[in-house]
């Protein structure tokens, strides 16, 4: 390295200095902290007990666990497809040709998912009331006796993977702006060749937003296995720890029970999952997602 | 000339600063979570009287929200040795957060401030001062309480020729038969009483069976095979084969804030709070008339048990001994103060004069403060909370027996407690 490129890059780390800064305290610092913490006794406020293995081989009994777990798993395989069913299928509509006003439509939906999880979830609580909510007032009229949602082991998961889909939005912008981004040729081609409206998606949309569709299954995998706020929020994990995620279950130990060096063994788990689940879905994108320009 | 005078304002203003600050007060911070009103315009008044009191000292209030057993930003705080001087907390995880290193011990604070502790503790109830030990010394004063009694609905009961409600458990059954409606569509359209629901906790059942939790002498939990706790738990599941506790869960989940089945006239009998008086005055309807009577028990003698708020220092306090007069005031004055302001009931045995003065209808509550009980004051609080809800529920949702769901969270809780005990 030349003395001027080695000038440049001690001044190019000194502008970015105050992300660094930040990025080794409070991340860095904080995840090579949790990882020692996990193999000892800790409750924050006293010195951490060196256990080995302790923590990890408590989970194997700790019924909780294993049922904050299979919650959260169910909570990803609902929310991840749904989510994208969702998102795909509201920027698809919002991308017709003929569609009037859609600056108003992308606001209108993208507006939500900026409301603060507190106060949606003070609106979820009443829209699925089991009797005053609007959601069974209306099956009712249907003479369909409307299921307990969030009072209801069997579904207060379904109940929060559906409420869930308000923050749309965010995806929905992405999917949008990959939509953009198809050459209209393409189309025009197709038509010529006198292609349906369904085998011009099949064939020319979705392989071109499959880098999209890939990114989304991995940031929204990621983001939701640790879901925590809606869950927090709604039921506190009940009834009967039905609802219950694993994050939910982490920031218990940690800060109801003061068990920080369980909790980090937890989340120590919990990343080793989400990381399996990440490189599974890098091994498989090669079969599927399709990069234009890159033949 | 101008210079001149520039120079004797400069040494007016820094002979004032130099003369304020040998005399400057100590500044006390407290967290509380009082961010309503009366709550908090109530504790407002406290601190103005208690610095004008002792105008060496200053309060800082600082409004700091925290939930029962969740207390994420005083442990945090207190972590990275920014917590605060004196902090308002529930008082039944005192002895958690006092194995925890969280709080200080107080007597030696009490002590310079020239109080006697022992007088000070006769002072208030004695299960407020359980609460407030761990391993012989206190860890907080006791602040505001509140017990749990029997409400039913007048009417309801008159219509199957009832005065008030039975006092012995096994009546209770056969009256709730008779007053538990079926509606339209299996729904239930009223019913009796449902025992789990509003302060129906695993405690207040264990309580009226005379259940024991924990030998003191041994340092064992005995839950899971104490005679007591399991037939309160045997019982509510009876409670729910007879009614169906789906159904019965479908008809509590219809409330919101402080309308419930109970004040719709819907649900004959509720064992609730105390604290819930003020909100059945302001949202039941004109006509809606309430009475209250002693929970239902084994024996048919009524029981209830107390919970509330204290006040402690956490580790790390700047300024402890200026803390400790803080609390001392707070605990008893502010108190005072305090049960007139909100209509809480205090800890303070004084103060209930004062409260009875404002709100003669407290009398039934205060009447049963003398023989209140608290939740077992240990360090695994929170935990067994937790855990006697979820064997609960695991019984009442038929997914384990009695025995068994109280056998493996008695193992996880003795667990819990061996591990903290054996760690001080």
């Amino acid at each position: 390295m030349s003395k001027k490129s080695s000038r440049n890059l001690v001044l190019g780390l000194l502008f970015i200095s105050p992300w660094l800064i930040g990025f080794v305290v409070f991340t860095i610092y904080p995840v090579i902290a949790s990882f020692y913490y996990s193999f000892t006794e800790f409750s924050i406020t006293t010195k951490p007990k060196f256990i080995g293995f302790g923590n990890f081989s408590r989970m194997l009994s700790d019924e909780l666990f294993w049922k904050s777990l299979t919650n959260t798993l169910v909570y990803v395989v609902g929310l991840v497809p749904l989510g994208l069913i969702i998102a795909l299928g509201i920027s698809l509509l919002l991308n017709l040709r003929y569609l009037k006003g859609v600056p108003f439509f992308r606001a209108a939906i993208y507006l939500p998912s900026i409301v603060p999880a507190f106060a949606f979830s003070a609106v979820v609580t009443l829209f699925f009331h089991p009797y005053l909510g609007f959601v069974n007032t209306i099956l009712s009229w249907f003479g369909i006796n409307g299921p307990l949602w969030l009072s209801s082991e069997a579904w207060v998961k379904p109940t929060i993977i559906i409420a869930a889909q308000w923050g749309v939005g965010g995806a929905m912008l992405i999917f949008s702006a990959a939509l953009k981004d198809i050459p209209v040729e393409l189309y025009e081609a197709a038509l010529i060749d006198g292609a349906s409206k369904f085998t011009m998606f099949r064939k020319i949309t979705l392989p071109l937003i499959t880098p999209t569709i890939f990114y989304y299954l991995v940031t929204s995998t990621i983001g939701n296995m640790q879901i925590f706020d809606l869950p927090m929020l709604l039921t506190g994990g009940g009834p009967a720890n039905a609802s219950l995620s694993l994050g939910i279950y982490i920031y218990k130990h940690a800060f109801t029970y003061t068990n920080m060096g369980y909790a980090s063994a937890l989340a120590w788990i919990l990343f080793s999952f989400i990381l399996i689940l990440t490189l599974l879905y890098f091994a498989f994108s090669k079969k599927w997602v399709f990069y234009l320009g890159n033949e | 000339m101008r210079r001149f005078k520039r120079c004797v304002v400069l040494a007016v203003f820094l002979g004032i600063f130099t003369v304020s600050s040998l005399f400057a007060a100590v500044e006390v911070t407290f967290w509380h979570g009082l961010a309503r009103d009366p709550d908090k315009s109530s504790i407002d008044k406290i601190i103005a009287d208690f610095e004008k009191e002792n105008p060496n000292i200053k309060v800082k209030l600082v409004i700091v929200p925290a939930a029962e057993t969740d207390s994420t930003k005083l442990l945090t705080a207190v972590a990275a040795g920014t917590g605060p001087d004196l902090v308002y907390i529930d008082r039944f995880t005192v002895p958690q957060r006092a194995a925890y290193d969280v709080l200080e011990p107080m007597d030696e604070y009490l002590k310079k401030n020239g109080v006697d502790i022992k007088k000070l503790m006769s002072d208030f109830y004695d299960f407020a001062v359980q609460e407030c030990m761990f391993k012989g010394k206190y860890y907080a004063l006791p602040f505001d309480t509140d017990v749990r009694v029997m409400l039913y609905n007048v009417a309801m009961l008159n219509s199957v020729g009832l005065k008030e409600p039975p006092k012995t458990i096994y009546d209770l059954i056969k009256v709730a038969d008779k007053l538990t409606k079926e509606g339209k569509k299996g729904q239930y359209d009223t019913v009796g009483f449902i025992p789990w629901y509003a302060q129906g906790w695993p405690y207040t059942w264990i309580y009226a069976f005379e259940g024991n939790i924990f030998d003191e002498k041994t340092g064992k939990f005995v839950f899971a095979t104490d005679p007591g706790v399991i037939e309160a738990y045997k019982w509510q599941k009876s409670w729910a084969d007879r009614f169906g506790y789906e159904a019965l869960n479908a008809f509590g989940s219809m409330q919101i804030g402080d309308l419930n089945p109970f004040t719709a006239g819907k649900l004959a009998m509720i064992v609730d709070g105390s604290w819930t008086i003020s909100g059945i005055k302001m949202f039941a309807p004109k006509d809606f008339k309430y009475a209250i009577s002693g929970i239902p028990t084994k024996s048919g003698k009524p029981v209830t048990w107390a919970g509330g708020w204290s006040l402690a220092i956490p580790k790390g306090a700047k300024h402890p001994v200026e803390a400790a007069k803080l609390a001392m005031y707070m605990a008893t004055k502010g108190q005072i103060q305090y049960a007139v302001d909100t209509l809480h009931l205090p800890t303070y045995k004084k103060a209930t004069n004062d409260l009875l003065k404002v709100d003669p209808s407290q009398k039934v509550f205060v009447d049963l403060l003398e023989n209140a009980k608290c939740r077992p004051p240990l360090p695994v609080g929170a935990l067994l909370w937790d855990k006697l809800n979820e064997a609960r529920d695991n019984v009442l949702t038929g997914k384990k027996s009695v025995e068994k769901a109280l056998m493996d969270v008695q193992i996880e809780v003795q667990r819990e407690y061996d591990k903290i005990m054996s760690s001080k």
